[in-house]
Order: C-alpha cells, then sequence, then structure tokens
C-alpha cells in the first residue's frame, strides 16, 4: 500500500496528539481500549501493532504487551527493530487498520462515539517529526504528511460508523506469517457476542 | 494394592469428616473397590493419582493453616498494625447459598479470629468498611466469581456511586482469596470485568491462590510455558471418544479439546509422559461410558467426562484435579464423583449436592 504525502489546514480538520486532550481516543496510545487476541489480554492498540512486528519472536511480543503503559510498550519495540519481519513496510498499513478494526471491535460503544464526534471532518494525526503516520505543523496552521493513521482512521469511519455497519468480528490480516504468540491469530469478536452467548462461561454454573 | 490404597487413605481420610450425614466413610478398602473399577488397570490409577496427589489435596488441617497465612497476608499488605483493625475494617463476602464453600471456609476464618485474635468479625459487619475480600476454594471457569463480584461492583454501597468506581479510585480495595485458580478462567473472569467495568480492575483487583491450574494453551508460546497440571487430553483418541466430542451440542470450538502432544514441554505433574497419556485415556474413556448411561431426553450440556464445563465449549471437560476437604468440584472428572443409581459406579469422593 502506497501512501502519498497531504497538506491539512489545521481549521478544517479534526487534530488529535494527546491522549489527555480532546480526540484523545483516536490515538493507538489512549487507554481504556484494552483488546483480546487469541484469548490473550493486550492493554492497548500500539501495544498490539508493535507486537505484529515481531511476529517469529514471542518473547519479544510478550515483553510489549505485558507494559502496561503504551508508551513503555513502543519503547521496548524500539529495542528489537532488527528483528521485524521482513516485509513490515508493505504490511504495516494493513496490519494497522486490522488493529483498528479490532479496536472499534472490542470498544464499539467508547471508540465508536470519537468517531462520531469527528463530524466527519478529516482526521489528522498531529507529530512533531512523524510525517509518515502523522503530520507536522510546517507553519502556522499549515499541516503536512501523510497522516496514515487519521487516514486509516477515516476510512474505518466510513466503513463502519457512517454507514452504520456494525463490527461485529474481524478476520485476521491475509498475510503469511500473521501470529501472536506462535500461533495463528484468529477471528477476534466485539466482547458483547461472547458474554452474549456465554462463550467464556455459563452464569449458573455450579 | 493394598500399600498405595494406604497412602492414598492418609492423605484423603478428613474427606467431609466434618459433614455428619456423607453417604460412605473414606476407608482403605473404599478405596481399592473404587479403583477396581477400572479392571487391569486398578494398580495403575492409583500409584499415578498417589504420584500427584499429595500436592492437590487440601486437608481441613491444611485449609486452616493456608487461611492463617492468608489473614496474616491481607493484614501485612493493608498496613494494619493488629488483626483487629484489620477485621474492624474488612468486609468479608457472605453470598453464596448455605452448602457451598464460602460459608464453609468463612467458618474458619471466624475460628481463626476468635481463638487465635480474639477478634468475632460478625460483630463489626455493619462498620462502614474499606476493604472487602471474597474467599471461595476454586475458580475453574471463572463464572462463580465473576458473577459474585461483578454484582457487587455494580451495586452502589454509598446509594450514589457504583461500587466499582471507588475500588478505581482506590478508596476501596477488592481481593479475592482462593485454594486453586485455573489460568484459563481466570482470564476469562479478568476480560470481562474489564469490559464490563473498567480496564484499570485488571491492576487494582487483588488476587491470593495457593495453586494455580495451568490450563490456558490457545497460543503455543503461553501453552509451552503451562505446566498442564490437570487432565488434558492429547488427539490420539478411541473412535468413539472421537464420536463423542463430534456429537456434542456445543456451539464454541475456540477453546481447545485436545492439547499438543509435545506438552508439557517437561512433565512435572504425572509421573511420567506415557502415565499422564495412559491415565488421561483412562478417565476420558470411562467418563464417556457413565455419560452413555444417562437415560435424561435433556441431559446438562455442562456434564463432561472430564469434569463440568461451560455449556459451548467443545471439549471433554474442564479436567480439574483439584480436591479440598469439604466437597469435591463438579469440574473434577466424573471418575471421581459420579454417583447416579443404576449406572453401577461408585464415586470414591461422596457428594453432597450434584445430581444430572
Amino acid at each position: 500500500m502506497k501512501i502519498t504525502e497531504r497538506t491539512y489546514n489545521r481549521k478544517d480538520v479534526v487534530v488529535f496528539k494527546s491522549t489527555k486532550a480532546n480526540f484523545g481516543g483516536l490515538s493507538n496510545m489512549a487507554s481504556g481500549y484494552s483488546l483480546r487476541v487469541n484469548d490473550i489480554i493486550i492493554p492497548s492498540a500500539e501495544a498490539l501493532y508493535q507486537a505484529c512486528r515481531y511476529p517469529l519472536f514471542p518473547s519479544i511480543q510478550q515483553e510489549i504487551i505485558e507494559q502496561n503503559s503504551p508508551m513503555t510498550a513502543k519503547m521496548i519495540s524500539r529495542k528489537y527493530l532488527q528483528y521485524t519481519r521482513q516485509d513490515w513496510e508493505e504490511v504495516k498499513y494493513s496490519i494497522m487498520y486490522w488493529v483498528l478494526k479490532v479496536k472499534l471491535s472490542q470498544n464499539f460503544e467508547k471508540f465508536s462515539k470519537v468517531l462520531l464526534e469527528t463530524n466527519n471532518k478529516p482526521i489528522v494525526e498531529l507529530s512533531n517529526k512523524d510525517k509518515d503516520w502523522a503530520a507536522i505543523e510546517v507553519e502556522k496552521s499549515i499541516l503536512i504528511g501523510k497522516n496514515a493513521l487519521g487516514r486509516l482512521l477515516m476510512q474505518l469511519r466510513e466503513e463502519y460508523i457512517n454507514s452504520s455497519n456494525y463490527i461485529e468480528c474481524v478476520q485476521p490480516v491475509d498475510i503469511f506469517g500473521f501470529l501472536l504468540y506462535g500461533s495463528q491469530i484468529e477471528t477476534v469478536c466485539n466482547p458483547r457476542v461472547e458474554f452474549e452467548n456465554n462463550y467464556l462461561f455459563d452464569l449458573d454454573f455450579a | 494394592m493394598q500399600d498405595l490404597a494406604e497412602q492414598i487413605f492418609e492423605i484423603i481420610k478428613d474427606y467431609q469428616c466434618d459433614y455428619p450425614d456423607r453417604k460412605f466413610e473414606i476407608t482403605v478398602e473404599h478405596i481399592i473397590s473404587w479403583a477396581n473399577q477400572f479392571g487391569d488397570d486398578a494398580e495403575f490409577v492409583l500409584s499415578e493419582f498417589l504420584h500427584f496427589l499429595p500436592q492437590v489435596y487440601i486437608s481441613k488441617e491444611k485449609a486452616k493453616d493456608l487461611i492463617r497465612t492468608r489473614l496474616l497476608e491481607i493484614q501485612k499488605f493493608y498496613g494494619y498494625k493488629t488483626m483487629n483493625e484489620m477485621v474492624v475494617n474488612t468486609h468479608f463476602f457472605n453470598v453464596q447459598r448455605e452448602y457451598k464453600s464460602q460459608p464453609e471456609i468463612l467458618t474458619i476464618v471466624d475460628e481463626i479470629l476468635q481463638e487465635e485474635y480474639m477478634v468475632d468479625y460478625k460483630e463489626s459487619l455493619e462498620d462502614p468498611k474499606t476493604n472487602f475480600i471474597y474467599f471461595d476454594d476454586i475458580l475453574a471457569t471463572g463464572g462463580t466469581v465473576y458473577r459474585d463480584i461483578s454484582s457487587w461492583l455494580e451495586s452502589k454501597d454509598d446509594g450514589v456511586n457504583e461500587n466499582y468506581k471507588a475500588i478505581i479510585n482506590k478508596t476501596k480495595t477488592l481481593a479475592i482469596s482462593l485454594f486453586c485458580y485455573h489460568s484459563f478462567g481466570y482470564s476469562n473472569m479478568e476480560w470481562r470485568l474489564m469490559k464490563q467495568f473498567d480496564d484499570k480492575i485488571k491492576k487494582v483487583l487483588i488476587v491470593g491462590t495457593d495453586y494455580v491450574v495451568e490450563n490456558h494453551i490457545k497460543t503455543k508460546w503461553i501453552a509451552e510455558n503451562q505446566k498442564l497440571n490437570c487432565v488434558y487430553p492429547i488427539e490420539e483418541q478411541s473412535k468413539t471418544t472421537l464420536e463423542y466430542l463430534a456429537g456434542l451440542e456445543a456451539e464454541n470450538d475456540s477453546v481447545p479439546a485436545f492439547r499438543p502432544s509435545n506438552l508439557p514441554k517437561k512433565e512435572t505433574f504425572f509421573s511420567s509422559q506415557e502415565n499422564r497419556i495412559k491415565l488421561e485415556k483412562i478417565f476420558l474413556e470411562k467418563g464417556i461410558e457413565l455419560l452413555d448411561k444417562v437415560q435424561t431426553e435433556n441431559p446438562d450440556r455442562r456434564k463432561r467426562p472430564l469434569g463440568d464445563t461451560v455449556r459451548s465449549h467443545k471439549t471433554f471437560g474442564t479436567g480439574t484435579l483439584f480436591f479440598t476437604w469439604r466437597n469435591i468440584s463438579n469440574t473434577c472428572p466424573l471418575v471421581f464423583w459420579w454417583d447416579v443409581p443404576g449406572h453401577n459406579w461408585t464415586p470414591l469422593f461422596c457428594v453432597k449436592n450434584r445430581g444430572l
């Protein structure tokens, strides 16, 4: 997937940067959006995305996932960049979109609300230096960058929020070696589906 | 065989010793007649059972020691100078039905507090509390503990805010004290609490356990680090066994029915890898044989050869190998507790409340 650079005017877009500020829930660093893939609880979207870099190194994945702070998870990941899957540059956007779909599916109420509040405006992640995933402010109110995360969020909004297309379950990305802890990543679902169907446990269990 | 039965008797002789109406006594003879139901495998079953039994049987005396230690840990953890101070500020949940394990554990808690600390916790039941402790013996699937503590978390003790908010902002604490939990069931309980209330529940929930049944095998890496100290059969089974599984009315096949045959990596629970496979097969086939005798039109879907499990799980059962003096968990393999008139099976442990 190739993404080209774009220019945005700050006054026309929804900008997010800090997880504590407005629209902070759009950030992969936002807490309170836990995920569960292959029965493994993952504290944030960032941790899941970073773990996907190292499909052949479950111990690195575990070290990333065990961090409570998404920022620490990212820093841990940086220690091991030489073990990144070889096709990472080709697959990273597909993987990120899958992570966002999992985040939406497993945190539907909260995440769909934030996406809805963007009011269909362009979504831009603001950064001081990352022109790939985000955009930087080159001069007052002018933001330039590929803004990949913002664009994937807009795609997600279009596909599921604007179309009222409720996201029940998410299929794994169709790539070779999409592994978590040494096992193929399976379809993940909205926990409501698991709870309502008593997939985890029966509540009348004696 | 006599010698094996005598050694087993020494360990389990206090089973339901405090229960006047138990159906039969645990005796050496009883243990031998239970084993004889396995035919040529009788001696093998006793020998293997004895191998792991000492680490998984909680006698009443041992339970008292564990609870005593737990109370001291709690006092230290919360930073109270005296046990009295801890008790005044702590609520012990008493929400299970009369014959369940919680009230019996609370009776022991009460005995320890009164005899050793001269404190009667029942005298301060109405005082405002900071700490809340849920005692139970075993967490298997996680359903019971989830149901009880989620019901408290969503209620409002102060009439204004849900209790979970006080737990998250740390003005109150919530702890679970168990003799044993299953790693898979615990993870399921944790996930549901996080999604229902707040992700932070995972961090603030305090858990004390004396033993963990490691049965979380969905992913290879985690599975390779689990002891699998339970009955979890491999895929190589008889046609009848495989047909039983295929015929189960259970829609969730995401929980593995079989363990990978190369796991556990190191056998630390059974006497050898071969003996594990053999005992698992014996318990599984005998359990299927017992279930085959059920004539009910709508049999309970939770009942499985290796012990009760979640209705939707397409597995042979929980396979718990953990026992307490007070009652056997229905998540243990049926051979230990199945007691149905006409089924021609004498269980090792009689049960207080169990039906089809």
